[in-house]
């Protein structure tokens, strides 16, 4: 369980942040400025792909909630993808789903990815 | 000359200086030392990598100009933090004037007292004033001057008002201007290299004089040591942690960590050296582990010999430096985190706790209950880990590692003695084999299973009468355990039992007989572990560790036989016995005998480990890690080890947070029982408000409890007067990890 990094890329206007480790209050607060940086470069899609993130906290889930706002009130999106089957059910007891969509593969077509 | 020293204080280690400062550089720089003295040459500054020798030649020199103009060196050891300006001023005068009764007198510096100031005031007045009106001003610094760096210029200062030819020597310039601040307010470092004294600073390579010295940096010249050679740096590491005496002081130990970052091959010398002069007893073991380093490899078992070499705690602390710089070594966390953990609680020390803990009733014989309270060695390794955050974000990973690993001896220890108890069990009912006939559906634990759907616990107790198939028990001579044989393999020839005997009567031609035991958890992968015993046996047999005619292989089972074991059992002809069989087997026998399951899923029930933690940054990780031991221990299904760490870590946060006193501890015990997982989540503090019990009623807080009691089956809070108890029960379905 190491703490937590990530690696961020823009490809075709979305960038995709792939993050490992504990996301705690230190790993929620740097992805959020990760998002801060990106909306201040012109990105308005964003994943975020949890494979490797294999333990949440409620203050880190509490942060990506406040990114989640942060780009909807520029206008843009944010999913999650590959997140564990405890870190989903997290995010489903926190209310996360119902502000961005979670995928099952980073490639999922909009019209099916969301998990039932 | 007043020479200043950072943060290594002057003249312990003399050999050392001198050692070091045999550069080829040193002539050059000699040279322009020479020219600077004249009033010809600008300032110099020395730089170099970490452990180049910069404050050694700085050393050198200053005692090179003592010596020729008759002086001695008038110290300043300036701690590189943590002082305020009085006491920086105190210090100076201390030792400015030992340094000056020493040229006064001849005498010894030990001679200078605490009226120090007052003596000196007798001899040299001018000195005794100077001194006073810079301790005046260094008590009310100016605002943004670093006083440190006003207290490495003073003493040439003092020395200019006294008419003393002076060079400024100043090492560690950048530590000092670190420690100290920004340079702002009114001070100016061209006046302060002005009014002073050509000055000699060192420096670490790529720092930037422009930040220290402003546009004064542009008329010094910088002169870049390279790396040492490796032999000297050997030495000098060598002798910088022998020269320190019996506890590792700070200094050096950072001087130390300092040097192996830049030297990796260090580590095993510094082992070495740590362990010559920390425990003469861990030196041998230290040189294996250097060999091992050197080979690139982790000796396995250096650490636990270690263990038993680190009794106090003047040795735990010279171990975490160890750790230290295992990690600086690049260690993975977990292997630094076994080595930690086996360094301070070595299986021995465990051992001897259970059986402490048997002997005062605590524990049963069959190590069933396992209980560890309190555990302040682990508490310790985890509190210092933290305390020390060397290694970035490492320290709580490196804890929990530990933790996890301290959690997994205890239950492989436990299983051990388990194993052992069944050991003792099976040789005391092969000696009591006496030719008698018992029932033969013992010796088959398929026939068995059918016969007692329920498991067979009533066969003791009149189950099996004389009308059953019988068989005849050898005449047992004698029984042991253990590795059997010297000749062949030691790999995988444990026996839990072997007994020796003949069919007949003793001593009959032909009528030699034995009985292999050995004990297979059961269920799946049976049927490979029957074959592996049968390859065992016929090892035996041909190294003629076992007789080559007529040997029955005894198979106790911790869990009836599925169908593939049950076939291979047939085709090897192995004997089968499940536990209740054998303890059905000892009641015939009318043995009085516990007969104990070493398989952990049977071994699940009553097992309790007891956690202090920090309540520090990420801390939740080692109660994370040890969670996973726990549950694995629990055979708790993953799904559900998921569920219960991220409750528990929601509840070590809610503790931390609640912890309202410095340096407070959160205690966590973990009970496992037969059909639950308990968690005790105990900490001293504020008691938990209603805004923090309130379920999600926060953006980034108060979701901690709403998750608690989403993840567990119960969540119980129980106020007390110093702080809160909260307790946490998942329940393990009947089935589960069996």
């Amino acid at each position: 369980m190491p703490s937590f990094t990530y690696t961020s890329a823009v490809d075709g206007g979305r960038a995709v942040i792939r993050g490992r480790g504990y996301l705690s209050r230190a790993g929620g607060e740097e992805l959020e400025r990760e998002v801060q940086r990106l909306l201040g470069e012109g990105v308005r899609s964003f994943l975020v792909n949890l494979r490797d993130t294999d333990l949440i906290n409620s203050v880190g889930v509490s942060i990506l909630i406040g990114v989640i706002e942060q780009v909807r009130q520029h206008g843009g999106e944010l999913a999650f993808s590959e997140l564990t089957t405890v870190n989903e059910e997290i995010f489903r007891i926190m209310g996360l789903h119902r502000h961005a969509r979670l995928l099952r593969e980073d490639g999922d077509a909009p019209a099916g990815e969301v998990k039932a | 000359v007043g020479a200043v020293t950072a943060d290594r204080g002057a003249g312990r280690v003399d050999e050392v200086d001198r050692l070091l400062a045999q550069r080829p550089e040193l002539p050059r720089l000699a040279g322009l030392l020479r020219a600077l003295r004249r009033g010809s040459g600008a300032s110099l500054v020395v730089s170099g990598p970490p452990g180049s020798g910069r404050s050694a030649i700085l050393r050198a020199w200053e005692a090179q100009i003592l010596e020729g103009q008759g002086v001695v060196p008038l110290p300043v050891a300036v701690p590189a933090a943590g002082l305020g300006p009085d006491a920086v001023a105190a210090r100076m005068v201390e030792s400015f004037a030992a340094g000056c009764f020493s040229f006064r007198t001849g005498a010894a510096a030990a001679e200078a007292g605490p009226d120090a100031q007052g003596r000196l005031g007798a001899v040299w007045p001018e000195a005794a004033l100077a001194l006073a009106e810079t301790a005046q001003r260094l008590a009310r610094p100016r605002a943004g001057i670093s006083p440190l760096l006003e207290a490495s210029l003073a003493p040439s200062a003092v020395a200019l008002r006294t008419g003393l030819p002076v060079v400024c020597l100043v090492d560690d310039l950048d530590r000092i201007a670190d420690a100290g601040g920004e340079r702002a307010g009114g001070w100016s470092p061209e006046a302060a290299l002005s009014r002073t004294a050509p000055c000699v600073f060192t420096c670490r390579s790529g720092t930037s004089l422009e930040r220290i010295l402003g546009p004064a940096a542009a008329t010094v010249r910088r002169v870049e040591l390279g790396p040492l050679p490796e032999g000297t740096a050997l030495q000098f590491l060598r002798r910088l942690v022998l020269a320190e005496g019996a506890e590792l002081g700070a200094e050096a130990r950072e001087a130390v960590l300092e040097l192996t970052g830049c030297w990796p091959q260090y580590l095993p010398v510094l082992v070495r050296a740590v362990a010559a002069h920390g425990a003469p007893g861990i030196l041998e073991v230290a040189r294996e582990y250097g060999a091992s380093v050197a080979s690139g490899e982790l000796a396995a078992g250096w650490s636990a010999r270690l263990a038993g070499e680190m009794p106090s705690r003047g040795l735990r602390g010279a171990a975490l430096d160890l750790l230290a710089l295992c990690l600086r070594e690049g260690f993975e966390p977990a292997d630094a985190g076994r080595i930690a953990a086996l360094t301070f609680r070595g299986e021995a020390e465990v051992e001897e706790a259970l059986a402490g803990l048997e002997r005062a009733g605590v524990a049963r014989v069959d190590c069933r209950l396992v209980r560890v309270v309190p555990d302040p060695v682990l508490r310790d390794v985890v509190r210092a880990l933290h305390r020390r955050e060397f290694g970035g974000a490492r320290p709580a990973a490196v804890a929990a590692a530990a933790a996890a690993e301290a959690v997994r001896s205890i239950g492989a220890s436990a299983s051990r003695r388990r194993r052992e108890g069944l050991r003792t069990a099976l040789r005391a009912i092969l000696e009591a084999w006496d030719g008698r006939e018992v029932p033969a559906v013992l010796f088959d634990a398929a026939a068995f299973a059918a016969r007692f759907p329920g498991g067979g616990g009533d066969a003791a107790g009149g189950g099996l009468g004389a009308e059953e198939e019988q068989v005849r028990l050898p005449r047992v001579a004698a029984a042991a355990s253990g590795r059997i044989g010297v000749t062949t393999s030691p790999a995988g020839l444990e026996m839990d039992a072997v007994a020796w005997g003949w069919r007949g009567d003793p001593g009959e031609e032909g009528g030699e007989v034995a009985w292999a035991a050995r004990f297979l958890p059961g269920g799946e992968g049976t049927a490979t572990a029957l074959r592996e015993f049968d390859r065992d046996v016929a090892a035996l047999q041909a190294a003629g560790d076992l007789p080559g005619e007529r040997v029955v292989r005894w198979a106790v089972l911790g869990a009836p036989l599925d169908a593939a074991g049950a076939a291979a059992a047939a085709e090897l002809r192995v004997a089968t016995s499940t536990l209740p069989g054998v303890r059905a087997l000892a009641a015939l026998l009318e043995l009085d005998l516990a007969v104990p399951d070493p398989a952990p899923a049977a071994a699940r029930a009553d097992l309790e480990v007891e956690l202090t933690l920090p309540a520090a940054a990420d801390a939740e990780l080692v109660a994370a890690r040890a969670l996973e031991q726990i549950a694995e221990m629990a055979a708790l299904p993953e799904a559900e080890v998921g569920r219960v760490r991220t409750a528990l870590i929601e509840a070590c946060i809610n503790a931390f947070e609640h912890s309202g006193v410095p340096g407070a501890r959160v205690r966590l015990v973990f009970t496992v029982a037969a059909s639950e997982l308990r968690i005790r989540v105990e900490n001293r503090g504020r008691p938990l408000g209603a805004a923090a019990l309130a379920a999600g009623s926060g953006r980034r807080r108060g979701w901690g409890l709403r998750l608690m009691r989403e993840l567990m089956d119960r969540v119980e809070l129980e106020p007390r007067e110093d702080g809160v108890t909260l307790v946490m029960t998942k329940r393990i379905a009947s089935g589960e990890g069996a």
